[in-house]
Order: C-alpha cells, then sequence, then structure tokens
C-alpha cells in the first residue's frame, strides 16, 4: 500500500545550523572526486539525484562503513580464533582492522538547513505510523531491501524536505544518520577532514550488519 | 562495618554481604607470628579498610599487646586467595592497600555479565578507528606511468589489462602516443588504480588487482583480460560510494 502523502505533508520540519560527520574516500585529486559526490538511487535514503549520507558521531559513520564493507571486514579477521574471543577482543579491540580495509577520510560538514524532517521525533513517527509507514522499516536488515524508506525519501523530497534524520541501522541505540538530499546540500557551508584511518577491531564488532553479512568471526 | 574481634585459630570470620568485617589472630595462633598480632578483612573499599585496621590497631593495644598490628592478611570482596601484605602498620597501610585493591575492582568489573558486543561497543566508543596515512594518488601527464606506480603491478599484468603487447606498453612509459581508443581504455584503468590506490595504498591495489574476486570467479586481472571491464568498474566503484544502508 502506498504511503499516505496528505499525512506525510503534516510532519514538523526543523530549521537551522547543522553539524555531521561522513566517512569517504580519501580526497582524490586524481579523481576530482569530493566528499560530497554521491550516487544517485544509492542506499536506504535513496532518491534520482543522489543522497548525501552522513552521521550523528564519527562511531555511527564507523558503524556505518563496516556495513558497507562487511565483505573486505570478513576478510581483516584479526585473529585466529572464529568467532573472536571475548578475551582476544579485550587484548585486540583498539588494534586497527588489517590492510584488506579501505583507508577512509573523516569529513566534518557544517552548514543550515530550512526543512529537517526529524523521524526520530515521537510526533513525527505518529505520523508516520499514520501515513503507513513501517517504523520498523528503519531497521530493515535484509540485504537490498529498504522496505518504504527509499519510498518515503522520495516523497520528502517532493514535499520539500531538505534532509531527514532517522535512526542508523549501523548503530541503532543511539545512531543517527542524516540524509541530505540536493536541496539540502546547497545549505553546506564547510567541510573539512577531521581523520583519516580504519576502524578498530571492536568498532567492527560492535557493527550491526544486514542479515547474512556479518562476517564469520564476529560473534 | 562489623568490629573486628579475636579469633581462635583457624577461625574464619564468615563474610557477610556487602558487608565489611575481619578478624584478628593474638600472636601465640598458628597464624600469626610469635611476635605481632595478624588479622585479615574482606571490604570492597578501601576506606572501610582503613576502618577496619584502626579499630584493630586499637583492639590490639586494648588487648595488651604493645606492638601495632604487624601483619595482614588481605582478602579482598569475592577472592578466594588473600594476598599476603607483609610487615605493615595502619598508619601506612593506605600506600600499600591501594595497588591491591586496584586489581580487585577490574576484577570485579570483568566479573560482570557483559556480552562480546557489549565489550566491543564500549570500546569502539572510547576507540572507534586508528589514524593511518592515506595514499594520495596525484596525476602526472602519463598515464601509463600513473597506472604503474598506483598499482605495482608489472608491466606484463598492466600491458595485458590495456590489450597490448608488453614492449608497446613500455613505449607508452616513455611517453609514447596511442590511437585514442587505447587511450580511453588506458584513462578508464587509471581511474579503477586511483580508486584502489587511495583506498589501499598502491600495494594493497596490486593485492586486489591479482586476489580472485568471489562476483568475478577470477582476479579482476583476468576478468579485464578477459573484456569484463563493467564488471570490474562496479567492484572498484563500491569505494567511492559511502551510503547509508
Amino acid at each position: 500500500m502506498p504511503l499516505n502523502r496528505t499525512i506525510l505533508a503534516d510532519i514538523n520540519v526543523d530549521s537551522g545550523p547543522f553539524i555531521v560527520l561522513r566517512h569517504s574516500l580519501p580526497l582524490n585529486d586524481a579523481l576530482q572526486l569530493g566528499p560530497l559526490s554521491v550516487t544517485p538511487g544509492s542506499g536506504r535514503w535513496n532518491t534520482p539525484e543522489g543522497t548525501l549520507y552522513t552521521a550523528s558521531s564519527q562511531v555511527v559513520a564507523w558503524a556505518e562503513f563496516c556495513r558497507w564493507f562487511w565483505d573486505d571486514v570478513e576478510a581483516a579477521a584479526p585473529s585466529t580464533s572464529t568467532p573472536i574471543q571475548p578475551w582476544e577482543l579485550a587484548r585486540i579491540g583498539s588494534q586497527a582492522l588489517g590492510e584488506e580495509v579501505p583507508v577512509r577520510s573523516i569529513y566534518e560538514i557544517r552548514g543550515s538547513l530550512e526543512r529537517l524532517a526529524d523521524l526520530t521525533d515521537p510526533a513525527n513517527q505518529m505520523y508516520l505510523h499514520l501515513a503507513g509507514f513501517p517504523l520498523e522499516d528503519f531497521l530493515s536488515n535484509t540485504p537490498d531491501d529498504y522496505g518504504l524508506c527509499p519510498e518515503l525519501a522520495r516523497i520528502g523530497e517532493q514535499l520539500g524536505w531538505d534532509a531527514l534524520r532517522a535512526p542508523s541501522a549501523a548503530w541503532p541505540e543511539d545512531g543517527y544518520t542524516i540524509a541530505i538530499f540536493a536541496a539540502g546540500r546547497l545549505g553546506i557551508s564547510s567541510c573539512r577532514v577531521v581523520f583519516e584511518g580504519r576502524p578498530t577491531v571492536a568498532m567492527a564488532v560492535a557493527t550491526r550488519y544486514r542479515d547474512g553479512q556479518k562476517p564469520g568471526w564476529i560473534p | 562495618m562489623r568490629t573486628p574481634r579475636v579469633l581462635a585459630p583457624g577461625e574464619v570470620e564468615e563474610r557477610g554481604d556487602f558487608e565489611t568485617g575481619g578478624g584478628l589472630y593474638p600472636p601465640t595462633s598458628l597464624q600469626a607470628s610469635p611476635e605481632s598480632w595478624a588479622g585479615f578483612v574482606w571490604a570492597t573499599d578501601i576506606e572501610d579498610v582503613l576502618g577496619f585496621l584502626a579499630a584493630a590497631e586499637q583492639m590490639g593495644t586494648t588487648a595488651g599487646s604493645a606492638e601495632p598490628i604487624a601483619r595482614l592478611l588481605c582478602g579482598f570482596g569475592h577472592s578466594p586467595s588473600y594476598g599476603r601484605l607483609g610487615a605493615v602498620n595502619a598508619r601506612r597501610a593506605r600506600e600499600r592497600l591501594m595497588p591491591l585493591f586496584r586489581p580487585f575492582k577490574e576484577a570485579e568489573a570483568v566479573q560482570q555479565p557483559e556480552s562480546p558486543q557489549d565489550i566491543a561497543r564500549r570500546m569502539a566508543l572510547r576507540a572507534p578507528a586508528v589514524p593511518v596515512e592515506p595514499f594520495i594518488p596525484v596525476a602526472s601527464a602519463n598515464a601509463a606511468r600513473d597506472l604503474r606506480d598506483w598499482t605495482q603491478l608489472t608491466v606484463q599484468e598492466l600491458a595485458a589489462m590495456c590489450h597490448v603487447t608488453a614492449r608497446r606498453f613500455q613505449h607508452w612509459l616513455q611517453g609514447a602516443a596511442m590511437s585514442s581508443r587505447r587511450e580511453e581504455r588506458l584513462l578508464r584503468l587509471r581511474y579503477f588504480a586511483a580508486i584502489l590506490a587511495a583506498a589501499f595504498g598502491p600495494a594493497g591495489a596490486r593485492r586486489w588487482f591479482r586476489a580472485p574476486h568471489p562476483e568475478l570467479g577470477t582476479t579482476p586481472i583476468e576478468a579485464m583480460v578477459g573484456g569484463r571491464d563493467d564488471a570490474v568498474q562496479r567492484l572498484v566503484e563500491h569505494y567511492i560510494e559511502s551510503p547509508a544502508t
């Protein structure tokens, strides 16, 4: 059943400054690729012009990284024990994953949004429910099946949302994704590298993976 | 806190839950040396131990001993083995007891039922990543040289992926001209190399090209030689995306 567009139009939107984080390929002059480049139709909140996915904290950005590069994380098994034992985790958890995992830059992106739909707000979640959006779709975990999230993103963008804030499926307890649509990207005022590196073993273990994609060495 | 009491030889005062306590053995007992009193205490807090020591010292004096408590056997919490303090007296106990309490407190923390995910989450919140200096590929006017430098592959391997002989690829390295069709292919390969080198460094890019990939059923080099450029490009471009999934 399609989402009720009329009810979705009642969702409250906020305006104001924002600071978010994003993992990206290290700045690459040879490619002319920047940290704000997007791929149309990619990810949970995909839109035709591409969605800029950002995170509420570095931990959330790295969790999304591990979830996306799950097969590289699988290849970077840090221990001979499968799954890794708690005592090993205590010993090597703060070490970086191996070179099978790509190096990534974390960018801090600042700006201002006119119409941010905070979908973690209880009142807005009530509208989502009434509009026919199952809240469990925020955390749907089947590969390549994001439930009604892409449809909500498409309608939201048509309703004039600059961006939406939703729970992160990779770090669901207290992590948030801020998906910035094309109009919202006009409000970005600065973008700078704040970290370059690889996630720790503990980060890989703590991440929530999609069904069937959890690396075999993670308990 | 319970008041220390004099114990019979071999007697151990039972530990009550969440209560500090202990006992003293007089100099004549088996647990103590002939010259001094001995004692034990269990507690979860250093202040309780010090309170016990002060009370025990007072008790020893009251019981007619001119010596301070000279020896103390300390058991911490649920620990079945008592660590021996050696010759200390109550006034210097704090400095000796503190290091002994630290591992006890850490051990107690470990005793909490924590899942591996809980442990990992706690550690990840403290340090989600480790700094690594990335390789930044900078393009030159010679695409063949960039490709070689960014992948560290052999001329034979690069030539095979470009569908030319090794000799011709060598000429390209020296700046020889090429047809637009071949240049297009070379630039596409350089694009792949730039992404992979930024992600993994040149040595990692070489490893990536040479390792069999499950989605290709072969190595990316073999797939390129076989003309499956689009399939390789899809895998390479995976590394420029950063979606929330």
